[in-house]
């Protein structure tokens, strides 16, 4: 759901505080208690209480990632995260860390393809102190050719560091080049080092001044909080930010996303072990069939009686590494497998074995035991992803950026746990074709 | 008139444009809020409410305690009041392997049923083995209490122990051994080696030689002999009463037969008071890894207390003085902290750091020195205060996954620690001053601790030649030779 939608909502609701008319609100009881605000300049605000124990997460998203980079630019958004701890008109360089270590809190942030994310985890009395820092960086971040540059190095050593130590790294590119046909999708978060280095102060500041500002950001708070007070805090902090006077549309794949065949062998001297990653794409995540294909990732990969684990590393030792699942890029799924084998013909083997029981999965239905077995391990995970005041804000920012209207949150676990075996054999056979993606990693 | 005129026009222009500059350098900034300027002071601290931990006893001895806590998963903790320091002395490693195997099947249960059984009620499990105890920790939905409990009985009263499995669980030790080369994992390794030598505690690190010598009939003695209800704890948080808990327990584990146990005590390890520098290869390796400790006596609370701000103001930190002054000040580290690691008679301190190899020597010199900087000065307040900010603040987010919760409770029951850990832990920290700290470490014999160094040889052994003498050990913790400096050397360590 994005801003507007939650804005239009909101018009027919009551205001909830006295003193604060930009303030509206969306409540939702399920799976857990949150309400939704906006300020007047277009900020998101989240909160859910949680008093199990004395502390609070402070995360604040903007809706920019990788996808949003142009051709050229690529690192851009990974360059920001990083310039967002070199300080602001009020706070030194890397002083945003040094606060929130002294008080004893953890703080994080990372960057995906839709959005960019930065939480700290704090005893809750400090929580002033978090809504001043993270309004300070939002509202003036200083950004100068010294720190662009002294961080543009530190991203390329990173970049050349990943490209000699990760040994699967080509195969990954070309792989995902394959799979997902479009830029946005397909180029590496880190960015290409040429990118990083052409990258000017002032695409960096254009880059800032577009994105980093209230009405592209979520701003979630959970834990030992009183929502009264802590929305007068946040007014305080942030409601005298400017928004940003134009952001551009997000990122959405326009095209067939249909598989074609692509088989391709790379070999990679660097390693002794041969292997392969085999890809299906899928429909979008959004679509009732992602329920479905969950399920399946988690009938196939997770836990030690999962088929694949069973029959690939348990019962044959075909593979010494095996993982792989559904990964989302914005608007797009894929299914993934990457396989590492002892020799070329245990990694033969170790295919033919995967594709055997991909079409078990196609043509009989499982058992009842196996389905409530797969749904319980999904549903502890589920219910994981929210049980602390840090997974539960990032659960709830995950969401929100997310097509999921947010207030059928409550019903989503239900969606998963309906799925039936007759439905898992209908979407194998839909989407684990003939038609998938091949790469074969030889040693040699 | 008119080139007045023009000398005047032309006399004017630089003067506006250096007023025009000066004004512009000099105008204030755009204005600013006021309170935007410097960072708000805290609310109050807000209490801290940890739920209690009520303990019953069955019928046959199995001390039950429960945590009632509203979540929607149990988790759940077997501990074996038996560690690897009651393995005996020819096989170290039992204690661990008896541990393995315990998931690993009962009559008419193979492994991998097992396990399917486990991830049928949502669940997960772990097993670690310490020196003191041996825990198994099982995560799983909150509605399947009873069946979890169903089998951890079935386990410890139909074992199996197939002579598959125990094949299957040799090779996995071995080869976990054999193929662990992580620099810090071998560091703390020989650490704990030296330091614990000729204690039981020592069992706790063992090498893969052994493994071959371990059989399904040490297993079984092991087994039998310690794998007892009046020898165990089981620990249940979640959202359950205590009475709903032991009534299930009761149901399936009353099965589970008592036997007495011999007492074995076991003697706090004395603390290290003779320097000693080893060194162990890691081939490869661009930087070199530094483990310094030494033993605290265990003694009352205030002193734990005492340890940790200790700890924190040394290295427990980011902001701590070794990582300030290894890597921000002097660049010798990549990292620098300290670590104490609790056990039932002593505490372990220790310090460790990734430090560029060509600063090994210093960098050994200083964290040296700060350690006796603290011991030996009084600490400054404000630096006592900042430290216990820091650890009220941290002691919610360390505990605020489920898993920590319940792990921290877990080695508090195993330890029989007294619950001022758990309720009154910011009281305990806040009655802490500059002097209490001096005074505990006055008490201590900290000063000579064990020097730990990992690295690649022929790079790293250049560097540590300053030292009067380096025992020199194999990967597996099998002492090689000494390497003793030249006569004309006389740094000391």
């Amino acid at each position: 759901m994005n801003l507007k939608k939650i804005v239009l909502f909101c018009l027919g609701l009551n205001f909830v505080f006295n003193g604060f008319s930009q303030v509206k609100q969306i409540e939702v009881q399920e799976p857990f208690h949150f309400s939704i605000y906006s300020l007047k300049n277009g900020l998101t605000i989240i909160l859910s209480e949680d008093h199990t124990l004395p502390l609070v997460t402070v995360a604040c998203a903007y809706k920019v990632g990788s996808a949003y980079e142009e051709k050229g630019k690529t690192g851009m958004t990974y360059l920001l995260e990083n310039l967002m701890f070199m300080g602001s008109r009020n706070v030194g360089p890397m002083q945003h860390i040094r606060f929130i270590q002294r008080i004893g809190g953890e703080f994080n942030a990372l960057t995906s393809w839709d959005k960019t994310l930065f939480y700290q985890t704090v005893s809750s009395n400090q929580l002033p102190l978090v809504l001043w820092l993270e309004s300070d960086r939002m509202n003036s971040l200083n950004l100068n050719y010294a720190n662009v540059e002294e961080t543009k190095n530190l991203l390329m050593e990173m970049i050349r560091t990943q490209k000699k130590e990760d040994l699967f790294l080509k195969s990954l590119q070309e792989f995902d080049r394959l799979l997902y046909p479009e830029f946005p999708y397909n180029h590496l978060i880190l960015g290409n080092e040429e990118d990083l280095k052409s990258i000017t102060l002032k695409d960096v500041r254009d880059f800032y001044n577009t994105f980093y500002k209230p009405n592209n950001a979520v701003l979630c708070i959970t834990g030992d909080i009183d929502q009264e007070k802590t929305l007068r805090l946040i007014k305080r902090y942030f409601h005298t930010i400017d928004p940003s006077k134009n952001i551009p549309l997000a990122p959405s794949f326009k095209g067939d996303f249909k598989q074609e065949k692509h088989e391709k062998i790379i070999i990679n001297k660097n390693v002794s072990t041969p292997g392969f990653r085999l890809g299906y794409r899928l429909d979008s995540p959004y679509s009732n069939d992602f329920y479905i294909m969950t399920m399946i990732d988690y009938l196939l990969l997770h836990g030690e009686s999962s088929r694949l684990y069973k029959r690939l590393i348990e019962r044959n030792k075909l593979a010494l590494m095996l993982n792989g699942g559904i990964e989302k890029r914005i608007d797009l799924a894929v299914f993934k497998f990457f396989v590492l084998s002892n020799n070329e013909a245990t990694k033969e083997i170790a295919k033919k074995s995967l594709l055997s029981e991909i079409n078990k999965l196609k043509s009989s239905l499982i058992s009842n035991r196996e389905l409530n077995k797969v749904k319980n391990i999904f549903k502890a995970d589920y219910i994981d992803n929210y049980y602390s005041p840090e997974k539960r804000a990032l659960f709830l920012i995950r969401n929100y950026l997310s097509k999921i209207d947010i207030r059928d949150l409550g019903g989503e676990l239900d969606k998963y746990l309906n799925v039936s075996a007759s439905e898992i054999v209908g979407i194998m056979n839909r989407y684990f074709t003939e038609n998938n993606v091949l790469i074969e990693i030889k040693s040699k | 008139m008119k080139i007045k005129k023009r000398k005047s026009k032309s006399f004017n222009l630089p003067i506006l444009l250096v007023l025009f500059v000066f004004l512009f350098l000099t105008s204030p900034v755009e204005a600013q809020e006021k309170f935007r300027k410097s960072p708000p002071l805290p609310y109050p601290l807000p209490d801290l409410n940890m739920p209690a931990i009520e303990t019953s006893t069955l019928s046959n001895g199995l001390q039950i305690s429960v945590v009632p806590k509203q979540q929607p998963y149990i988790d759940m903790h077997l501990i074996i009041m038996t560690g690897e320091s009651l393995s005996p002395d020819h096989l170290p490693g039992l204690a661990s392997f008896t541990a393995n195997m315990l998931f690993k099947g009962a009559v008419g249960l193979s492994s991998s049923q097992v396990q399917e059984q486990i991830e049928f009620i949502g669940g997960d499990v772990s097993v670690r083995t310490y020196p003191d105890y041996s825990l198994f920790s099982i995560t799983f939905l909150k509605d399947y209490l009873s069946e979890a409990v169903k089998l951890l009985s079935d386990l410890l009263t139909q074992p199996d122990f197939s002579k598959n499995e125990v094949n299957n669980v040799k090779r996995d030790m071995f080869y976990e051994i054999i193929r662990n080369t992580n620099p810090e994992h071998l560091g703390r390794k020989l650490l704990f080696q030296i330091i614990f030598n000729n204690h039981p505690y020592e069992k706790y690190v063992f090498n893969s030689g052994v493994i071959k010598r371990l059989t399904r009939k040490d297993l079984l003695t092991f087994f039998d002999k310690f794998y007892r209800p009046n020898n165990a704890k089981l620990l249940i948080i979640g959202d359950i009463s205590p009475s709903q808990a032991v009534s299930i327990t009761e149901q399936h584990l009353s099965l589970w037969q008592k036997k007495s146990l011999e007492t074995y005590h076991i003697n706090p390890p004395p603390a290290i008071t003779k320097p000693k520098i080893c060194f162990t290869d890691v081939s490869n390796t661009e930087e070199a890894i530094i483990f310094i400790g030494n033993i605290l006596p265990h003694k009352d609370t205030e002193d734990h207390f005492s340890y940790l701000v200790f700890n924190q103001i040394l290295g427990g930190s980011h902001i701590s003085r070794l990582f300030m002054n290894l890597r921000e000040t002097k660049g010798y580290a990549y990292w620098a902290f300290s670590n104490i690691e609790l056990f039932k008679n002593c505490e372990l301190f220790y310090v460790k750091a990734k430090v560029k190899t060509e600063y090994l020597y210093p960098s050994i010199k200083e964290i040296l020195k700060e350690i006796r900087s603290l011991i030996e000065n009084k600490i400054p307040n404000h630096e006592i205060e900042q430290a216990k900010s820091y650890l009220i603040g941290h002691f919610p987010v360390k505990i605020s996954e489920h898993s920590d919760f319940s792990l921290r409770i877990s080695e508090m029951v195993a330890l029989d620690m007294k619950e001022i850990y758990w309720g009154n832990y910011y009281e305990n920290i806040m009655y802490i001053n500059s002097n209490s700290v001096f005074n505990t470490f006055q008490n201590v014999n900290f000063l000579n601790p064990v020097v730990v160094v990992v690295g690649d040889k022929d790079v790293v052994l250049d560097y540590i030649k300053e030292f009067e003498e380096v025992e020199i050990y194999n990967n597996e913790g099998v002492f090689q030779y000494k390497l003793k400096k030249e006569a004309q050397n006389n740094s000391q360590l």
